[in-house]
């Protein structure tokens, strides 16, 4: 009997210390009746094998104190679809930074070393995100508060045939923003960026002054719109309706910009001014250029976001 | 990558212990308008058919008898001490109720069955 005990103790240290002994009382006199039963049927004691089988098919001790406890799943079929849903969400806005940086890296020449030195690796933060959704689902599934979750209105889907913008896009978008502040405000030094350090020194042509704190500013609006996005992308109507202004004061931010005439000062104690002044106009040409695409892809994306817009209001009936 | 199928026998057995899951309550609280300890209560249950897994019984007459359908008391019989368990005032309104609901289903279920075959 003294397997009964020792299984009895082990169900028992899984159990809450309030029910622990009351429970496993009513399990000792289960599993003796059960042992009583077979010694009546076999006509004699059991074997420590035929009790110790007897124990395996009662169960294994954790199993068994488990199917006491209030909490029998971490995340239950309710919260479940919320969970899945967030987790996809948060792996793509994770993706959508390690893609930005990415790419910066690779503008700056940051080495593969280096990148591994100043950020964390990405599958560390991926197992990071699961185990931190994983925990805030758990929460509303221990709490009970899977009513938060779970409530929704029909009004707030959006329209049948217009499809919103995609969460991973809206995260890449926020994510570059974000990236464009931390530089703007100084995080990164422009300097870095020159193609040919030592040759020549780029600095900001005075208009970048003039107009930092109107595009901090959008900056931080594209982040902001891009995170109401990621919250709810079925906002269709809201979403568009404020990119379209988004993008329209980009607009209009890059075509003041652009009338400066001069966007870089390129200075080299080395060069001959014939060869700066050349250094200079090729710059300026190059940024004219790239301005106006700017100026172009805002336009096109406000007048994209105005469609969409425009469709969302056609397929949401007002309401009475 | 190699697939299970489940074959019909495995899914008509897991259908199957679905569909006993949902009446297990029913038929313990029925049984338990009389006295009853664990042990009894499973053979009693299982004299008539309905097989259920100590695992899972003795946890649900512990929430039943959280939820205030059961009362439950230790006493003594065949020289050890034993949790009898017994439907409450309320555990009867209750069964009076799912029986009610139990019965309808069944109706309706017949209903369909006779109306598909």
């Amino acid at each position: 009997m003294d397997l009964i005990e020792r299984y009895l103790a082990a169900i028992g240290r899984n159990l809450p210390a309030k029910q622990a002994g009351d429970i496993t009382a009513e399990l000792r006199d289960v599993l003796l009746s059960r042992v009583e039963e077979r010694e009546e049927r076999l006509g004699r004691p059991l074997s420590k094998a035929e009790l110790e089988a007897l124990l395996i098919d009662f169960g294994n001790p954790l199993v068994v104190a488990w199917r006491y406890r209030k909490i029998q799943q971490l995340i239950g079929p309710e919260v479940f679809p919320f969970w899945w849903a967030g987790l996809k969400i948060a792996l793509g806005v994770v993706a959508g930074i390690y893609l930005i940086l990415i790419i910066l890296a690779g503008l700056l020449g940051v080495t593969p070393a280096e990148f591994k030195q100043q950020y964390p690796d990405v599958g560390v933060v991926a197992v990071f995100v699961f185990g931190l959704v994983t925990l805030i689902c758990a929460g509303f599934e221990r709490l009970g508060k899977t009513d938060a979750l779970t409530k929704w209105r029909p009004s707030r889907l959006p329209p049948a045939g217009v499809k919103p913008r995609s969460r991973f896009e809206a995260a890449t978008e926020g994510t570059a923003s974000t990236v464009f502040i931390l530089w703007w405000v100084g995080l990164f030094r422009f300097s870095d960026m020159i193609p040919f350090p030592g040759f020549i020194t780029v600095k900001m042509a005075p208009v970048w002054t003039d107009y930092h704190w109107p595009i901090l500013a959008y900056a931080v609006l594209d982040v902001a719109v891009s995170a109401m996005t990621i919250v709810r992308p079925g906002n269709v109507r809201l979403n568009s309706a404020v990119s379209l202004g988004r993008h329209a004061i980009g607009a209009v931010l890059l075509a003041g910009v652009l009338r400066a005439g001069h966007w870089l000062e390129v200075s080299g104690p080395t060069q001959t001014p014939q060869v700066l002044e050349q250094i200079n106009r090729n710059f300026d040409i190059g940024m004219r250029v790239g301005i106006w695409g700017g100026v172009l892809i805002m336009a096109a994306k406000a007048a994209s976001e105005g469609w969409r817009f425009y469709k969302a209001r056609q397929q949401t009936p007002s309401p009475a | 990558m190699t697939h299970s199928m489940p074959t019909e026998t495995n899914t008509f057995e897991s259908l199957r212990l679905e569909l006993r899951r949902g009446s297990l309550i029913l038929a313990v609280l029925g049984h338990l308008r009389r006295e009853h300890y664990g042990y009894t209560l499973r053979k009693a249950l299982a004299d008539v058919g309905v097989e259920i897994d100590e695992g899972a019984l003795y946890p649900m007459l512990r929430r039943l008898e959280s939820q205030g359908l059961l009362t439950s008391e230790w006493r003594e019989e065949e020289k050890r001490n034993k949790r009898f368990y017994r439907l409450s005032a309320e555990g009867q309104a209750v069964l009076a109720r799912l029986t009610e609901e139990w019965a309808f289903l069944n109706v309706s279920i017949i209903e369909i069955l006779k109306g598909e075959s």
